[in-house]
């Protein structure tokens, strides 16, 4: 695997160009005067960097470059979304000119050959933008390999599936530094765990979506994968695990909190709404506590949307039908400009402070 | 000692988890074909039918036919529905807490009957039947209706196209050459006490399906506890390419009661296998 991640070289190529910029207004107001033998002994040592990382990860070595490189992050996973479905689709029109035998074959070899074709070009190209099309259409021809043998063999649909699904694109996410497969790996895992926790309670697997409870065992695992296992080398793949956990509690949660009758919890539909309206305040607030604790940006901001969610959804309960319209969205702004100031306050006494991991 | 993930690494793992994976799903269904099927039913293109392509669908290459099946239902507002597939007359209270379900609390007590609403299905083995005793009793039904409204007609002189008497008459037709003959019978856990009951191998499919039960209540009516049998798994069955000739030569659908009588146009050898997933051994038919 690479050492460093492309992710992370960019990072560095960014924080060399901004560490450049910052020194020469320096030198320039007169606050630090270099050698002209320290400040070459950087500038070698800075370009050796960039040239290592523009060769070996084809980096973007300044702002227009990385401008351009967006566009094309995002032509690559639009790209690879379609070539996915085109796969998809080409397997279902022509499905039946072949024997059963040669379906078997076309259905194994696709996925086989796809998977060998991303190594080969992950191995011949440092940009990683058309690994990411190749690894998306070995995904994509491993679904329809299994799903397409089931189909075909009228085999009993298992929740089994999931497994290989998510090892494989757990697999090339973690070989390619994909953060879209790594996505897609997750999505497979929570559907997963949700349905085991589902088959415990008696129910048929793939009811696990009635009970929202299902879900919750799969956001604590996933919170604690970034902790147990270190990720430093693929950049953006904690924040992923940490979003999509926060997402697998909130999302159930949220929903528990205005419909209780779908809860595993033997209460008044009523009990059970205050219950999970209450958990819902606390737990939101508390992830923006510990994200601004851990300076995980994306985990405050997660616990920032929803805590404003569950707020303005009890808003929406009491107000809604007694408030005039103005004075309801006027409610709502203030608790926003409300929400801001306490923020803030906090944030300048210090008390989200702590040290960054 | 460390170990180092090397390419080498990466790709056998790769290739070893697609084959792993193929080989286990492949394995299933050797297992599910070996030896003697569990059962072997003759169905015809009454009880199965080729399902119209829309949208997307439309590019869906394969064929594949979905199972049509029904039962007898004491609600005589579904009684002469060809294809319904609503409340089973037997799937009673005990037949309910047979498959797992908690029918402890009395159907009157409103929070008894919220907790009731809330049970969520449950995998059972359903008994397929094909021309038997429940295709007899729904063969009676109708021509008793038919007899009735006949009779009404005859009395009201209402017997043109679009009277009780003339429809009755078309569903009796229908019953007779057309509708599907395959009733679910039965339902249980357990697949020897289901074939010790039900042993004729030609005439009864044990399949996995799952039942959902629910609170029947209503104006006038006793309130109690029911279901209905929400999924027959694997109800639609994968054509090969050696048998589709003599499907899709056949019309697309039987030509329901009119001035001509169609009959089916294929018959289809479907097996059922030891996980219950079936598989069509022969084809023949085709006009």
């Amino acid at each position: 695997m690479p050492e460093p991640s492309r992710t992370a070289a960019q990072q560095r190529a960014d924080e060399i160009r901004v560490f450049a910029e910052e020194l020469a207004r320096l030198e320039r107001e007169g606050v630090v005067a270099l050698t002209p033998a320290q400040r070459d002994a950087i500038a070698a040592h800075h370009r050796g960097l960039l040239s290592r990382f523009a060769q070996d990860f084809d980096i973007d070595r300044d702002t227009r470059a990385k401008q351009l490189s967006l566009g094309m992050r995002i032509a690559s996973f639009l790209g690879a979304l379609a070539l996915a479905a085109s796969v998809f689709f080409l397997f279902r029109q022509f499905w039946d000119r072949f024997s059963t035998a040669a379906q078997v074959v076309v259905l194994v070899g696709a996925a086989l050959g796809t998977y060998g074709a991303t190594l080969w070009i992950q191995g011949r190209e440092s940009s990683g933008y058309f690994t990411k099309l190749a690894a998306m259409v070995a995904f994509a021809c491993f679904v329809i390999n299994i799903s397409l043998l089931g189909q075909i063999f009228n085999i009993t649909p298992s929740d089994k599936a999931l497994i290989p699904w998510a090892a494989f694109a757990l697999l090339l996410a973690y070989t390619c530094d994909l953060r879209l497969l790594l996505a897609a790996g997750i999505l497979c895992i929570i559907a997963w765990i949700s349905a085991r926790t589902g088959t415990f309670s008696g129910m048929y697997w793939l009811h696990f979506g009635e009970r929202p409870e299902n879900f919750f065992p799969a956001a604590v695992i996933l919170f604690l994968v970034p902790q147990l296992i270190p990720h430093g080398r693929f950049t953006g793949f904690g924040p992923i695990y940490r979003v999509f956990a926060l997402l697998t509690l909130f999302l159930p949660m949220l929903i528990l909190a205005n419909w209780g009758q779908v809860s595993y919890l033997d209460f008044e539909e009523d009990a059970i709404e205050g219950i999970y309206q209450v958990m819902g305040f606390a737990l939101s607030a508390g992830a923006i506590w510990l994200g601004a604790r851990r300076h995980w940006g994306e985990v405050v901001n997660t616990g920032s949307v929803f805590f404003v969610i569950f707020l303005y959804t009890k808003f929406f309960d009491w107000w809604w039908d007694v408030m005039p319209k103005y004075l309801f969205f006027l409610v709502l702004g203030l608790t926003a400009v409300l929400l801001l100031v306490i923020m803030r306050r906090l944030r300048a006494k210090g008390l989200f402070g702590g040290t960054a991991r | 000692m460390t170990l180092t993930w090397s390419r080498r690494h990466t790709l056998i793992a790769g290739l070893a988890l697609i084959a792993l994976t193929n080989a286990i799903a492949l394995g299933g269904v050797a297992y599910n074909r070996s030896g003697e099927p569990e059962s072997v039913l003759k169905l015809t293109q009454r009880e199965l039918w080729q399902p119209h392509g829309y949208g997307l669908d439309r590019e869906e290459g394969g064929l594949q036919l979905s199972v049509r099946w029904r039962v007898l239902t004491a609600d005589p507002a579904m009684a002469f529905y060809a294809d319904h597939q609503g409340t089973p007359e037997w799937l009673d209270e005990a037949k309910l807490a047979s498959l797992g379900f908690d029918v402890s609390q009395p159907p009157a007590a409103r929070r008894a009957s919220w907790r009731y609403d809330r049970q969520l299905p449950k995998e059972a083995l359903v008994v397929l039947e094909l021309d038997g005793p429940a295709r007899q009793k729904a063969l009676e039904r109708a021509r008793e209706r038919a007899a009735k409204e006949a009779a009404k007609g005859a009395e009201t002189g209402k017997t043109g196209p679009g009277t009780p008497a003339q429809e009755a008459a078309v569903f009796l037709k229908n019953e007779e050459t057309a509708n599907s003959r395959l009733f679910a019978v039965d339902a249980g856990p357990d697949a020897q006490a289901l074939r010790a009951k039900y042993s004729d191998r030609t005439r009864y499919a044990i399949v996995q399906g799952k039942v959902r039960p629910y609170h029947q209540s209503g104006r006038g009516k006793e309130a109690r506890w029911t279901g209905y049998i929400e999924v027959i798994e694997n109800a639609r069955v994968n054509v090969p390419l050696e048998f589709r000739k003599a499907v899709e030569s056949a019309p697309r659908s039987i030509p329901m009661a009119g001035p001509t009588d169609g009959g089916p146009g294929f018959e289809v050898r479907v097996a059922f296998g030891k996980r219950f997933e079936p598989w069509i051994t022969a084809a023949s038919g085709g006009r």
